[in-house]
């Protein structure tokens, strides 16, 4: 990684610059490796033939197809299927299988961008499984998540400060005039809104006055008007008798609270290591607050930008694991066994429903070390040797098993960054080394391709 | 010798020239895929007269086998099986299936089809001739005691032919060898008259009409002996237990395809399966179903098997030895006094509403076999069941759950199945896509003194169902409004859920709103109110309860209920009665659970699950229902299934046909 002293391949952009339209070059023209860039990063990848396809597209055109948009008849009706099915699942209690339910939704999801956020979201307000017993809660939560994923982000919050998972995941279910619970006023100001930094303790304390009488009824939220704390509070900017809903309105209005949301989202969607005072996203988040924090305006932004389609930006972010997981069996077209796949993400330290801590996670350099690198490449060999292809690999070259080729199409639908002549040489050896069928060497050439430093990030 | 031996054993053989020379000669599996090979009917014209005339009744081929054979299995008509399973109707609509039709073009059947062809080519002959020619006489396999020990006759009606297959089958076995570079893979040996061919693992010998094949020389040996000199040695056919309860124990033996014969004495004896040494069972469930043939597998010395099948069934029937001491330890809860025990037909499930999907009837004494608990099981299970009996206890007011509240009951219970799903929702709350759609459960007694137990039961329905309603409270879902009144007959308790508010109707709680009602004695607990008030009030049938045995000449079709009279000669002690058909209409219901299972465990689409799905459905429509019983006679037990074949082809099922 790039030493702390060092200037970063984002700190050569001016703001303005950095966050312009980008528009292709013959230099830098809209190719098969920018889709890919830009499926993996605002989606979960692609397969070769979309890629194909949206390369002979304009990229206005692609992008515009990752934001909310009215979904077709059929995608719908597909989407109401999907949800019934989660349903069922959380009816019937089993979170863990939830989770599975929820990385197929990513595998196959008609907007996969969506999904993405979801998780984004999910990690930015990280509620567990492990704590919350009912599933039928996690599966309401992911439902507003998604529901409203795309902003305002009042409106986001709002929802999450009266939902019963994350009440029951923060204890805050029970917080009574006389002994208002700190625990959701702290975690609503340092990791919802605002950030380290940008308040105090009396705040926090203020601000738990403001969310007394929350309760539980029947699985949904209750406000109990005997046990709210009436009188005047003072927090931040704010002076007055504020309730829960009040509140919010007032911490999402505070300078700090754009800013930090524009850092969280483009450290998930352009680099790991963008710093929160940077000026680009001090730019940003002007602009975000001038759209009313309406994150799917912010996201055409980014996703459009110069900054984004910056040769450099591609392998700027280590692909997390659910990324990776997911974005494999998009791009090769494969089927796998999502219990078997849920079970290997959680060893790498990301499945869904089930976050670490009320952190979520951290992600960047935190995902990979050793041991979880060395686990990468099994779970890769795995779920290409288990998995089920629909007919073929999804690889133009697959018909010849023309294995140079079919290693350079490999490593340009997986790896943000071409690998050097040696590499790609060593692995089109180790598939002709190989013992077994074709998918048995397809199996050991992408475990190979997993353990280089091209495939971890995205 | 174990299951596992077993297959190692022919693991071995499995891509060798020997193995699929013998492979088809065993039809069964194989002829459902020969069907593809031959469209039109393969047979013959004239094998079903020969079959007639060649037809066999079980255990001709026994007295070529060891008095102390473990297992005897043989099929008597080999070509008669195969030119019933060819003309099946089931196969025909089995090898239209969506799910089977692509394998018959896959890589691998093509592979078996030309191995087939390889060997119909080398004895100049359809393998359904072949099978004719060659196994026409009969087929018989047996496992002796020992490691590895198994002995395969062939009888055929063609020696020429055999004569040409064993030779055929030397050819092919060192051409093999040859083509791989190996030694002659056998040698001949002369033992007396008789040349054996000796393998790599075992022997085969032809003898006249005769092949026989053996793992180890000496059984070939002896074989050929008994062959030779049958009146020499001891055989299984001289085994007394053989003669006693060997085929002939079948009352239509000359119809049954295949038969199974083991040697439960000596199986005890060598310790192959530890289970029937074992007095007592680690499972309270199986001792309640079969407790019964527990006791017999690990007392008898022998038990015999036969399957039948024509157009219309497939059945299956076991029997065994019944003895008088059977019944007079702590099975008595299973077989009543002396045997006695008769599976009880309160509600005769037809005169309900037509969409029983089952129904079980047995002879069970409930309080006793509670109570026996000490007698019957092993001690971690005595230990489970004695906290049961505590819980149980506390839920029942303090009552003794053995003696006081299952003792109330006459013994016999009924349990009802309904493929209507729960009728209790309310008119409002219409389920939506996906929701869970659960049958409908009843279970029937026959209370002994109706005066002095109804109210106890009453209360300990209210008492289940305020436990009920505080988890129910808990987990924030809403609860069931019990009402519960004495009546003349009785009394009625019935439980429906409550809605207050804004509630998730897909939950399964609202399937259920489960209902106790006592009328005259008679007590139906079930999970819906609208039906278990239908079953409550349907008049006992014509004859008097528990009798279900009034079983026709030939066992096969279903008793009508008997009136009274001297003890029948067959004692019905369980019923277990399905209807296929609104098993898979329940199935079809659920098919977007069946598919979010499937989406997940395989990693699937929505697509390609629901096909896997459909293809499942589809196979299950190839049966309509399915009947099983366990009855005694004076001394004998028989165990009887029976699977009818649907009538009609399964239907195409798409995503949009579902309910």
């Amino acid at each position: 990684m790039r030493p702390a002293t060092e200037p970063a391949w984002f700190d050569r952009w001016q703001p303005a610059e950095a966050w312009a339209a980008w528009r292709p070059t013959a230099t830098d023209p809209w190719d098969f490796a920018q889709a890919a860039h830009l499926h993996r990063r605002a989606g979960f990848a692609a397969n070769w033939e979309s890629l194909e396809r949206d390369v002979a597209r304009s990229p206005e055109s692609v992008i515009a197809d990752f934001l909310p948009r009215e979904l077709t008849g059929d995608e719908q009706q597909n989407l109401q299927a999907e949800q019934s099915t989660g349903q069922i699942l959380a009816v019937a209690g089993e979170a863990r299988r939830l989770s599975a339910w929820w990385l197929l939704q990513m595998v196959h999801s008609p907007h996969a961008a969506t999904e993405r956020l979801t998780l984004f979201w999910h990690g930015h307000f990280a509620t567990s499984a492990d704590k919350v017993p009912e599933a039928n809660l996690m599966w309401r939560q992911y439902l507003s998540l998604r529901r409203l994923a795309w902003g305002p982000f009042r409106d986001l919050v709002q929802e999450i400060a009266r939902d019963p998972a994350m009440l029951i995941y923060l204890d805050a279910r029970d917080s009574r005039k006389a002994k208002p619970n700190e625990n959701f006023a702290r975690e609503v100001l340092e990791l919802f809104c605002l950030g380290t930094g940008n308040y105090t303790e009396q705040d926090i304390r203020e601000l738990a006055r403001a969310f007394t009488g929350g309760g539980i009824r029947n699985g949904r939220f209750h406000d109990n008007r005997y046990q709210f704390d009436d009188g005047e509070k003072v927090f931040l900017e704010y002076r007055g008798p504020a309730n829960r809903a009040e509140a919010i309105d007032a911490i999402v209005r505070h300078d700090a609270c754009a800013k930090f949301l524009v850092w969280k989202l483009v450290r998930n969607y352009v680099a790991d290591d963008i710093p929160r005072d940077h000026p680009l996203i001090e730019h940003l988040a002007t602009r975000y607050r001038q759209d009313d924090l309406r994150t799917a305006d912010l996201l055409r932004q980014i996703w459009s930008s110069r900054l984004f389609f910056d040769r450099d930006c591609r392998g700027a972010r280590i692909e997390s694991p659910v990324e990776m997981g997911v974005g494999l069996l998009r791009s090769l077209g494969l089927s796998f066994p999502m219990e078997v796949l849920a079970d290997a993400l959680r060893e790498l330290g990301q499945l869904p429903l089930f976050p670490p801590s009320v952190k979520g996670w951290d992600g960047g350099n935190q995902w990979i070390d050793v041991r979880t690198a060395i686990l990468r490449s099994n779970l890769v060999h795995r779920m290409i040797q288990d998995g089920r292809f629909a007919g073929e690999p999804h690889l133009p070259s697959w018909s010849r098993k023309d294995w140079p080729a079919i290693v350079k199409e490999l490593v340009q639908l997986t790896c943000p960054q071409p690998i050097s002549e040696q590499l790609h040489q060593g692995l089109v050896q180790i598939a002709r080394d190989t013992d077994g069928n074709d998918q048995q060497r397809l199996a050991v050439v992408m475990g190979s391709l997993a353990t280089l430093p091209e495939f971890l990030v995205a | 010798m174990s299951l596992r031996a077993l297959w190692r054993w022919t693991g071995r053989w499995q891509f060798c020239p020997v193995f699929l020379m013998v492979l088809p000669l065993f039809g069964g599996m194989l002829a459902a895929a020969n069907a593809a090979l031959y469209p039109s009917n393969a047979l013959r014209s004239d094998t079903g007269s020969q079959a007639a005339e060649g037809a066999s009744t079980p255990g001709r081929l026994a007295a070529f086998f060891p008095g102390d054979t473990l297992l005897y299995a043989e099929l008597p008509a080999p070509e008669r099986l195969v030119q019933k399973w060819l003309q099946h109707p089931t196969v025909a609509h089995a090898l239209e299936l969506d799910a089977v039709k692509p394998n018959l073009r896959s890589p691998e059947f093509l592979a078996f089809k030309t191995g087939v062809t390889l060997v119909e080519a080398s004895l100049g002959g359809t393998w359904p001739e072949l099978i004719a020619d060659l196994g026409g006489g009969g087929i018989a396999a047996a496992a002796l005691p020992g490691e590895n020990r198994f002995v395969v006759i062939l009888q055929a009606r063609d020696e020429a032919r055999l004569k040409k297959a064993a030779e055929s089958l030397l050819n092919l076995t060192a051409l093999q060898a040859r083509n791989e570079g190996r030694d002659q893979p056998w040698r001949i040996e002369s033992r007396g008259a008789a040349k054996i061919a000796i393998f790599d693992g075992f022997a085969m010998v032809r003898s006249g009409v005769r092949l026989i094949l053996a793992t180890r020389i000496e059984d070939a040996e002896a074989v050929v002996q008994r062959l030779e000199r049958p009146e020499a040695a001891a055989s299984l056919a001289t085994n007394p237990t053989f003669q006693v309860a060997g085929p002939n124990i079948h009352s239509d033996q000359a119809d049954a395809e295949a038969f199974l014969w083991v040697n439960l004495e000596q199986i005890r004896a060598a310790g192959l399966a530890p289970a029937l040494n074992q007095a007592v069972s680690d499972n309270p469930f199986a001792e309640l179903l079969f407790g019964g043939w527990l006791v017999a597998l690990g007392s008898n010395p022998s038990a015999s098997l036969a399957l039948h099948l024509d157009d219309a069934h497939l059945r299956i029937e076991a029997i065994t030895d019944y003895r008088p001491e059977m019944a007079a330890g702590p099975r008595d809860y299973w077989f009543g006094a002396a045997g006695s025990g008769q599976a009880p037909r309160w509600i005769a499930p037809d005169s309900i509403d037509g969409t029983t999907v089952m129904q079980l009837s047995a002879y069970r004494d409930l309080g006793q076999w509670w109570l026996n608990k000490e007698s019957l099981f092993i001690d971690s299970v005595i230990a489970d069941l004695v906290q049961a009996d505590s819980q149980l206890s506390t839920v029942f007011g303090g009552l003794d759950f053995g003696g006081e509240v299952l003792g109330a009951f006459e013994p016999g219970v009924q349990i009802l199945v309904s493929g209507r799903p729960g009728s209790n929702l309310d008119p409002a709350a219409e389920p939506t896509a996906g929701s869970l759609q659960i049958p409908g459960f009843a279970i029937i007694g026959q209370l002994r003194e109706p005066r002095q137990t109804t109210r106890r039961f009453k209360v300990a329905f209210q008492s289940v169902m305020g436990f009920v309603n505080l988890g129910l409270a808990q987990a924030g879902l809403p609860q069931y409004d019990v009402d519960t009144r004495t009546t003349e007959q009785g009394c009625e308790c019935v439980s429906r859920i409550w809605v207050e508010e804004e509630a998730d109707v897909q939950s399964p709680v609202y399937s259920f709103s489960p209902s106790l009602l006592i009328n005259n004695g008679r007590l139906v607990l079930g999970s819906d109110a609208a039906w278990v008030q239908a079953l409550a009030d349907t008049p006992l049938p014509a004859a008097a309860a528990g009798d279900l045995n009034a079983a026709t000449a030939d066992n096969t079709t279903l008793p009508a209920v008997a009136g009274g009279g001297a003890a029948p000669a067959t004692i019905l002690n369980t019923h277990l009665d399905l209807d296929w058909q609104i098993v898979v209409q329940l199935l079809k219901m659920n098919r977007e659970t069946l598919v979010a299972q499937n989406m997940i465990e395989n990693g699937n689409s929505r697509l390609d699950a629901g096909r896997d799905i459909d293809n499942l459905l589809q196979a299950l429509e190839l049966a309509s229902r399915f009947d099983f019983r366990l009855e005694t006679t004076d001394n004998h037990m028989r165990m009887v299934g029976r699977i009818d074949w649907a009538t009609t082809a399964p239907t195409v099922i798409t995503g949009e046909d579902q309910p």
